[in-house]
């Protein structure tokens, strides 16, 4: 008798698989750069010591432009060398058969 | 009233039309009318249109109005939350992408619905979800168009009534002769706009108003919570984190982005879009947000925040140019409603109609009836919005949060956990609706952090408690979405342990 866990899966979803952890580890990694850096730079600190770069406070131009271009260069680098190509077809058997 | 303002917004809402009368007579011409066509654009996105279509959906005028009017009022702190939607692009390929189309293809899926229909089978869920669809996206359509009316109303100086007939009628129109296809060039063409209209702001300001440094001084002496953190409105760390849920991860749970999750040709085309849409988004969320503290400096008795930008950019421009400028957050409105108006159309047609009322339809009714739902629901949208509600921000996350709390864990948890089932799906949804609802009213921002997290928390426990405590799903439907043979074609499909 066959139940849910019998099903052979589509060999593709393995892959499927571990990209959803890559992504959530990319999640987690957004946070972890953007809020880090905004609160080691800014958190707290009183207007009159904070220090500025352009005219922009350090910890925003750090936290929210450079965390955030860092996470896209990040991003760009996982899905270069970890994520895979495949065909999308629902069952590539089919055009065979 | 200010012509050669009005002129280059009258110009792109010119070609907006012609774009839908071009895909319209195209699609005439190769007898191609299909719903896969009008929902879904045929599943033939490349990279560009991709990107866009999924980011210009997403960013709405809350992006380049409400945003830089909050932070207006309290400061850089605010320009913080707006960049954790950064990622929202490569959360909701990177999470849906792939397994989703695949699975689309294996069961026929054009919306989200058909994809929790056929996983779930269940008559509660499909109706949950064309109710939650049909209120929220016509709630939040609605403060779209107030919106764009407000802009337009406040650059060009044409009434709002007028200036909301003239966009909302062109936007319904093109998005009912066009179908997806029509959306995603506009979106297209719209992305574009947006990412133009934040560097010529920039540009302005420099050369009109001054270095941001120049500023400083003043700042910090007479505003200085504008550049403090956590600033007046205490943006915490745990608060931003949880914002990286709300505008980041959990935008899968919006109907409207995730169906673009599987309208793209190949995998390729996903990896690509993926590189582009992190630094797109980037674009669209900073160049805003970051002058409303300097137009705090500049005008600082406004009224309503919401007008900062709008009095930013007619005081420091040329009127042209501030056309140009102003039309970015009527481009980011348009973009998002036309995303919005062909789901809700896809849900009544195919959803309501199709499943309930007539399911023998032939796809010639099915085409008819697809535009005249999308006219219909587009223009009452339109109408709702001659008497605006107030507070445009608030309303726009309301809504966001409510989808993404009731479609976050059915579809993730429907995608890549086969003992999801029907009573897990349809108890999530509940619990992470009325928990968003309920303590969004009676005890917002729970533990710290932005309500949807604590609703997002309950309705994944929902789902698995539940879906443990029922019954597995039948066979059968794993057997489709994730068996790599077509059901019933072999015979032997199992594999014994």
């Amino acid at each position: 008798m066959s139940d849910i866990y019998s099903v052979e899966a589509d060999p593709r979803f393995k892959q499927c698989n571990r990209e959803l952890f890559l992504i959530l580890g990319l999640w987690v990694a957004n946070i972890v750069v953007v809020v880090g850096l905004t609160v080691w730079l800014g958190q707290g600190v009183p207007a009159s010591e904070l220090s500025f770069t352009f005219g922009l406070p350090d910890w925003y131009l750090w936290g929210a432009f450079g965390g955030s271009l860092l996470f896209c260069l990040l991003s760009t680098l996982v899905v270069r060398f970890f994520f895979k190509d495949m065909p999308l077809d629902g069952y590539p058997e089919d055009e065979n058969a | 009233m200010n012509i050669q303002a009005l002129i280059p917004i009258v110009v792109y809402l010119l070609v907006l039309l012609a774009v839908g009368v071009g895909i319209y007579v195209i699609n005439r011409r190769r007898q191609s009318g299909g719903q896969s066509e009008y929902f879904l654009g045929g599943r033939k996105l490349g990279p560009l249109l991709l990107t866009f279509t999924i980011l210009a959906s997403a960013a709405s005028s809350g992006t380049f109005i409400g945003a830089p009017g909050v932070a207006y009022d309290i400061g850089f702190s605010w320009g913080l939350v707006v960049v954790t939607q950064v990622g929202m692009g490569i959360y909701i390929l990177g999470v849906l992408g792939k397994r989703f189309s695949i699975v689309a293809r294996k069961i026929g899926a054009v919306t989200l619905t058909d994809f929790l229909r056929a996983r779930f089978e269940s008559h509660t869920v499909v109706l949950l979800t064309t109710f939650g669809i049909i209120v929220f996206l016509g709630a939040y359509m609605v403060a779209q168009f107030v919106g764009g009316a407000i802009i337009m109303e406040s650059v060009t100086g044409l009434k709002y009534e007028y200036g909301l007939l003239l966009f909302g009628l062109i936007v319904v129109v093109f998005t009912t002769i066009g179908g997806f296809m029509a959306v995603a060039l506009t979106d297209a063409l719209s992305g574009i706009l947006m990412l133009l209209g934040g560097i010529v702001i920039w540009a302005a300001f420099f050369v009109n108003v001054g270095s941001f440094a120049s500023f400083t001084e003043r700042m910090v002496a007479e505003v200085p919570h504008l550049v403090e953190l956590p600033g007046p409105d205490d943006i915490n760390s745990l608060l931003i984190a949880s914002y990286f849920l709300l505008f980041g991860i959990a935008a899968i749970g919006l109907p409207h982005a995730s169906v673009r999750g599987m309208s793209f040709d190949t995998s390729k085309t996903m990896h690509r879009s993926m590189y582009y849409s992190g630094i797109i988004m980037f674009a669209f969320s900073i160049f805003f947000v970051t002058l409303g503290p300097f137009t705090r400096l500049l005008y600082p008795d406004l009224d309503n925040p919401d007008t900062a930008l709008p009095t930013l950019i007619l005081g420091t421009m040329p009127d042209w140019a501030a056309g140009v400028v102003l039309a970015a957050p009527l481009a980011a409105v348009i973009s998002t409603v036309n995303s919005m108006l062909l789901v809700a159309s896809s849900a009544v047609v195919r959803d309501v109609y199709r499943e309930y009322i007539k399911p023998s339809a032939s796809p010639r009714r099915m085409a008819v009836l697809s535009y005249t739902a999308t006219f219909v629901i587009g223009i009452v949208v339109v109408a709702f919005s001659f008497t605006p509600p107030d507070f445009l921000q608030l309303i726009v996350i309301y809504a966001i949060g409510g989808l993404e709390a009731t479609f976050f864990a059915p579809i993730v948890f429907g995608l890549y956990w086969r003992r999801a089932n029907a009573w897990g799906a349809i108890t999530s949804m509940v619990v992470g609706l009325v928990s968003y609802v309920a303590f969004e009213l009676f005890l917002p921002f729970p533990f710290g952090m932005h309500t949807i997290v604590t609703a997002i928390v309950l309705s994944i426990t929902a789902m698995v408690a539940v879906s443990y405590a029922t019954p597995p799903p039948p066979v059968r439907i794993i057997q489709a979405l994730w068996g790599y043979r077509k059901p019933g074609a072999a015979d032997t499909p199992a594999r014994t342990e």
